[in-house]
């Protein structure tokens, strides 16, 4: 019998489309990420987040130093992100244009599209829910900028979305090789972020649970050790290495620059002395809720909860199609942060919120990894796949209309607050905006300069020479020149005015001291910002008053 | 159709007093018939190799004390050349062999379609030595194997002053495919002199090699047949896996069982996948006979008979392969027996080390270049890891408790770097790497043990030492593992598998 040749190709032709799904993804990722890149850099917004700088900087001392080496990476920040800056950082232009963390924002958000798709895929077992899930992580304008700069967010969301697919794919075939592929990107979450500690805690007890239910005692608790062994490595790791730097296994909780010590001097700054989701758990819920909705928008919020009901009603009838353990483990980090809220260990503020700042709104994209599952769920119900159609569709409408993102307008209004804020110095938040740096660019002329690492801001705007600089970094040298600085350091910068007020160890030790006042020449002092220079060399009077004001 | 073979148990008899060997020519005992001495460890260096000692023995310490900083940066910056070498080449083996099994694939329709008629004489020696206690379980075990009876040749190789061994035979009944043979008394007396007799009287055309206490898989022998075939003309070896039964006895024999599950499901098959040489296993090895006969067969001088001929194999251009099949053993569960034992297999690996050292640039010419660096990292390089994990451990113990300023200069930035990253990597990816043989083998109560390996790796720095002695003093005494220090099923008034007491 002839078949006609439509009727033979079709079905595979169908077949043959499907598969070209994710090259159309991946071809997609890279164009609009590094269209993203390109926009961030050619508009210089690259290093303007927060902590985009401090990220910089951390990686840079690592290899342009007084005293270089791994030691930089310091024991505050978890170091994944840092260590992969470092084949870029060392060139003097993809450090200070923040190319060099940008860079690996966007290959990680190369993979986040990559493991959306397959995550989406395993769960639904549809490519084009994969597809979909794609779409609306590259269309989410929040991603789309935190993929330009030097910030943890996108490595997390693609180290997140690689062990949640891995473990999905492991419940279904427990294969061994893709239990340890998860603990792997499970390692290199929890050595991205805090928050991915809480994941590989949660995706720990869900292998043991699935092995235990499937195998007894003995494989729950072998398989779930399996991959603790290998995820569990990054806290271990890091207990270790802050026992070796600073001597406490736990220093990161409690150094001056740990998170509880930065919210104290975010507090300062803002003039506030109680947060209001300190001990308050609705209200934690409602700012790390608000913080999710304005970073994923209207849509993929509405499909979530669509798909999470869908999951539910699935469960409840004991119908459910995927064992949902591996994805609802991708709510730990959620969870993580909304406690974190709750003890006062960071905080959220939202502009329309007390105190109508904005602090860590971006926190709110640590969940993309589980709501993107949950919209992919919306495939197995009837229509599904027109129903994630209609989905992407209003989100690359409400893109279309005009991007609204929250992460990137985070820096504006702390910018307004800042310029609002001329009073309340003593902090390094608002200080680059003022004077100092320009005074630094003019007036430096060589030598040591003694400064608290907490002023990178300063120090980068300034384009400061590091390897003249002595910081907290330097430990032994930094000890030596805060009791005797004379003899180490040319200039000392000082930020704040009250000592004990401030993180800045140089004010704290130096601010009254005789050695300083004898030695040093106030050279600039503005904007809680002082700058002594050594008197042992000739300097014109003119330029000792500084700017004012 | 299959033709039905039944087991032993209704034909058995006694020892016949006429199948013991007597009066073998010395000479075939020794193996390497026809090679050159040079290839034996009968002795233990050449002269080169003496001098070679000597100098170093000589300049070593006149150099540390005349350039005590520098000779010291360079021992330690070639420390940690080797150890980081040796990690990556083990990582990237065993990496190979968790994610592709690269066993000789064999399902149960090869198995199933494997004619028991055109099937080969199979050779089955069995050394035994004092091992009174659990030669029933090693008949019942053999016995058990799924073969043709008529096509199996199984010989008990016993020494001639173990009269304790031959009354425990005598109370059995063995089927005719079982001849028990006396070795005579001769030196160096160990396991590999008696194989040599066992083959000098071997009819197979295939032999195979347990021990006293093992339990193979009974379709092992139709696996390594099947893996021969496979494997086409080149391969002469076939290594089956080992595994303990009594894993959970204590924590030497848990930690043993974890440390077989990675080297015998992880690292040999990977050294199997890379086309590198393998140390065979002391057991369970299946051999083409006349392969075995051509290439000399076992070392009698080496106490680790099998790694040295898995070697030698290779570097007559044949192969060996692993397949998925299991032998089960007794775990050494008494410290001083395992300390004993370990002693003597790492004495046995210098021997081998040292054996295929003594023309560097033939070795290299015949095992190619990778073969060669495989051969260094995987003999060489553990003798090394077991010398140089305690030196390295103390001095990071060291710095940590007392910070002496003598430490730092001794690794210049490089060195310690790396040496750091080597030192945590490389110790963590062993761990881990057990955690995997752990996975492979289903060993889920063991995963926690992996974790307390390094305890395990001191007690083989102890038995290196133990070793290094002994190679001076006593370099081919075999020091006898005991076996039967598990509780083993009763065996005695009630029929174990085809087994039974003479006095039942």
């Amino acid at each position: 019998m002839i078949v006609p040749t439509f009727a033979r190709l079709r079905p595979g032709s169908r077949q043959d489309l499907s598969s070209l799904l994710l090259p159309l993804l991946m071809l997609l990722a890279v164009a609009v990420t590094s269209g993203a890149l390109a926009w961030s850099y050619i508009n210089d917004n690259i290093v303007i987040y927060g902590d985009s700088v401090s990220h910089l900087q951390i990686a840079r001392q690592v290899v342009d130093n007084i005293t270089p080496g791994v030691s930089q990476l310091g024991t505050s920040w978890l170091p994944l992100l840092h260590v992969l800056e470092l084949p870029f950082i060392w060139n003097d232009h993809l450090w200070h244009s923040g190319l060099a963390g940008g860079i690996v924002s966007t290959i990680a958000a190369w993979g986040s599209a990559f493991f959306a798709f397959r995550l989406a895929q395993e769960l639904s077992g549809s490519k084009f829910a994969g597809f979909a899930a794609g779409l609306l992580l590259l269309s989410n304008p929040n991603l789309l900028y935190m993929q330009t700069t030097p910030m943890n967010e996108s490595l997390f969301i693609c180290t997140a979305l690689g062990s949640a697919h891995y473990l999905v794919r492991w419940v279904k075939d427990s294969r061994d090789q893709d239990l340890v592929l998860a603990g792997l990107f499970g390692l290199a979450t929890a050595f991205n972020r805090y928050e991915g500690w809480a994941l590989i805690l949660a995706q720990a007890v869900v292998v043991a649970i699935i092995a235990w239910r499937r195998g007894g005692w003995e494989a729950g608790e072998g398989l779930g050790l399996a991959y603790a062994s290998l995820a569990g490595l990054a806290p271990l790791l890091w207990f270790v290495w802050n026992w070796v730097l600073f001597g406490s296994p736990f220093d990161f909780l409690s150094n001056p620059f740990s998170s509880r010590s930065n919210m104290d001097i975010a507090m300062q700054e803002a003039g506030i002395s109680t947060l209001p989701t300190l001990h308050n758990l609705p209200a934690a819920t409602q700012y790390y809720g608000l913080a999710v909705y304005e970073m994923m928008g209207p849509v993929m919020c509405l499909a979530a909860v669509a798909g999470a009901l869908y999951l539910l009603w699935r469960l409840i009838r004991r119908q459910a199609e995927v064992n949902p353990l591996p994805l609802l483990s991708l709510a730990a980090p959620g969870i993580f942060l909304i406690y974190s809220i709750y003890d006062g260990i960071t905080a959220i503020w939202l502009p329309d919120l007390a105190p109508h700042l904005a602090l860590n709104v971006r926190y709110g994209l640590y969940v993309l990894p589980l709501m993107l599952g949950l919209v992919a769920m919306l495939s197995r119900l009837p229509l599904g796949n027109l129903i994630l159609g209609v989905v992407v569709v209003a989100q690359l409408a409400l893109m279309a209309m005009g991007p609204s993102a929250a992460a990137f307008d985070e820096q504006r209004v702390n910018e307004e607050f800042c310029a609002s804020r001329v009073e309340v110095l003593g902090t390094d938040r608002c200080i680059p905006f003022t004077a100092g740096p320009e005074y630094l660019q003019q007036n430096y002329d060589g030598g040591r300069i003694l400064i608290s690492a907490r002023l990178d801001w300063l120090i980068y705007e300034s384009d400061l020479p590091i390897k003249e600089l002595i910081h907290e970094g330097n430990r032994d040298l930094w000890r030596e020149a805060l009791q005797d600085p004379s003899t180490y350091a040319r200039w000392i910068v000082m930020s704040g005015t009250q000592p004990g007020l401030t993180a800045d160890a140089v004010l704290n030790a130096l601010h009254d001291s005789p050695v300083v006042a004898q030695d040093y020449a106030k050279v600039f002092d503005s904007r809680g910002l002082t700058i002594y220079r050594r008197n042992d060399e000739v300097w014109p009077p003119s330029a000792v008053s500084g700017e004012s004001p | 159709m299959k033709k039905p073979h039944s087991r032993c148990p209704s034909w058995f008899r006694r020892v016949p007093r006429n199948s013991v060997g007597q009066g073998s020519p010395p000479a075939a005992h020794i193996g390497l018939k026809g090679l050159p001495p040079q290839q034996s460890a009968q002795r233990v260096l050449t002269r080169w190799q003496r001098w070679f000692g000597f100098v170093l023995a000589l300049g070593l310490p006149a150099f540390l004390i005349l350039y005590t900083q520098a000779t010291l940066i360079c021992l330690l910056a070639a420390s940690v050349s080797i150890y980081t070498l040796c990690s990556l080449y083990k990582l990237a083996v065993t990496l190979r062999a968790f994610w592709s099994s690269p066993e000789v694939p064999i399902s149960g329709e090869d198995i199933a379609a494997l004619d028991d008629d055109s099937l080969p004489l199979y050779t089955v020696l069995l050394p035994v030595y004092r091992e009174a206690n659990v030669i029933p379980q090693l008949i019942e075990s053999v016995a058990a194997l799924d073969y043709p009876r008529d096509k199996l040749d199984v010989k008990i190789l016993l020494e001639a002053d173990d009269r304790e061994t031959a009354r425990a035979l005598a109370g059995l009944q063995l089927a005719p495919c079982f001849e028990v043979i006396e070795v005579p008394e001769g030196k160096p007396q160990g396991k590999p002199r008696a194989c040599n007799f066992g083959l000098s009287r071997a009819r197979g055309k295939f032999c195979a090699l347990y021990d006293a206490e093992d339990r193979p898989d009974p379709d092992q022998l139709k696996k390594s047949l099947i893996a021969f075939a496979k494997g086409g003309r080149r391969v002469a070896c076939v290594q089956a896996k080992l595994s303990y039964y009594n894993p959970s006895q204590n924590l030497l024999t848990r930690w043993f069982t974890t440390e077989y599950s990675a080297w015998f499901d992880l690292v040999l098959p990977g050294l199997h996948a890379w086309g590198a040489p393998i140390p065979l296993g002391g057991t369970s090895n299946h051999f083409r006979v006349d392969v075995l006969r051509e290439v000399g067969s076992w070392d009698a001088f080496n106490v680790t008979e099998d790694a040295d001929l898995g070697i030698r194999l290779y570097r007559r251009g044949w192969r060996t392969v692993i397949i998925d099949s299991v032998t089960y053993e007794e775990a050494n569960s008494s410290l001083l027996s395992w300390i004993r034992q370990r002693s003597r297999w790492i004495k046995g690996y210098i021997q081998t080390w040292l054996v295929h050292m003594r023309n560097p640039l033939r070795l290299l010419r015949e095992m190619g270049l990778h073969g060669f660096l495989s051969f260094q990292v995987m003999v060489g390089g553990t003798i090394f890891s077991y010398l140089a994990n305690p030196i390295f451990w103390a001095m990071t113990g060291v710095w940590y408790i007392s910070r002496p300023e003598a430490l730092p200069a001794l690794f210049p930035l490089p060195v310690f770097y790396i040496g750091t990253v080597a030192f945590v990597a490389g110790n963590l990816f062993f761990i881990y790497s057990h955690v995997l043989g752990c996975l492979r083998h289903r060993q889920y109560s063991l995963v926690k043990y992996a974790w307390t390996m390094p305890l395990y790796w001191l007690l083989m720095s102890v038995a290196l030492w133990k070793a290094i002695f002994q190679l001076v003093r006593r370099p081919h005494y075999w020091e006898k593992t005991e076996h039967g220090l598990h509780e083993l099923p009763q065996v005695g008034k009630v029929s174990v598998g085809g087994i039974r007491r003479a006095d039942s």
